[in-house]
């Protein structure tokens, strides 16, 4: 049995400014990635990972599919950019900003208080730094990844936020967090 | 528990990741079928006892539509092939000739053909 956890618990937080552009077509296109480098200044990920730059990440969401972080105010100017650039290549370039909701996730035993609610393996050779992993927390689809073991990040559907939150506030009561990782 | 590999993602994938689509390569039966045809494609489904090739799709995940071989009794996984394909390739294939011999595959003359 592992024994219980002492000391401060994980923290959720909503963030308010952060921009997403769901981006659709042929991930394999060279006019898609160097359009990708030149606007946003962040290289295309492989399968599976994040790639971050500054204030800009970029997601790995299906073999057709990237998801772009970038700064609320610049969401507009980087579509318009991005259309530009791919000119009359098949692509769908979308602000999802509204529909989807971004937390951060602070503290200690993230891992812990995760691996209740979802089936991925946790584990720190499994998942790793880099790492965009989509899958479900509770009965919802969400995605995770890390930018140190204290800092992680959650994203989920915007309609759904509101369970996320209740579900982690549950799962991350002091004296209620088995030590496993 | 089942687990499957999502040939697009690579990842493996938990069963409760997953929803089951039922049975993989249907033959489209289109207005010029005669009836007993397309009540075939539309309701008439194989139930093995055995190896079943299933199209399931990553919905917490990716969202794609992806083809798996395994076997009901023992449910052991012979392996995950992308969906744009007609039969079960022949990698996949292989593993389950290796894996059963004669009588022991599960193969009928109905579904034979499947695998052939």
């Amino acid at each position: 049995m592992a024994k219980a956890t002492v000391g401060s618990t994980p923290k959720l937080n909503l963030l308010d400014d952060v921009g997403m552009i769901l981006f659709r077509g042929d991930l394999k296109s060279k006019t898609l990635q160097d359009a990708i480098v030149e606007v946003t200044g962040v290289k295309v990920p492989v399968r599976g990972k994040i790639s971050t730059e500054d204030q800009t990440s970029i997601a790995w969401m299906s073999p057709d599919e990237l998801l772009l972080f970038v700064p609320l105010e610049r969401v507009g100017e980087l579509i318009e950019d991005l259309n530009h650039k791919m000119g009359e290549e098949d692509t769908l370039i979308w602000d999802i900003s509204d529909l989807r909701s971004v937390f951060e996730i602070e503290g200690n035993f993230i891992r812990e208080v995760l691996a209740k609610n979802t089936p991925i393996d946790l584990n720190k050779d499994k998942m790793r730094k880099g790492t965009f992993r989509r899958t479900r927390f509770g009965q919802i689809a969400v995605a995770f990844w890390f930018e140190s073991e204290t800092k992680w990040f959650m994203i989920c559907r915007r309609s759904e936020a509101e369970y996320a939150q209740q579900l982690f506030e549950v799962s991350s009561k002091p004296g209620e967090i088995p030590s496993v990782f | 528990m089942l687990k499957l590999v999502c040939p697009y993602c690579g990842i493996e994938a938990d069963e409760t990741e997953l929803v089951s689509g039922g049975e993989a390569h249907l033959k489209r039966e289109g207005p010029d079928s005669t009836d007993d045809d397309f009540e075939g494609y539309l309701f008439l489904r194989e139930n093995p006892k055995g190896i079943i090739l299933e199209r399931w799709r990553h919905a917490m995940g990716c969202g794609k539509w992806f083809h798996v071989a395994r076997c009901t009794v023992t449910q052991e996984v012979f392996g995950t092939y992308p969906a744009q394909t007609l039969k079960p390739p022949p990698r996949i294939m292989e593993v389950i000739k290796s894996r059963r011999t004669g009588q022991e595959t599960g193969l009928n003359s109905d579904n034979a053909e499947k695998f052939s």
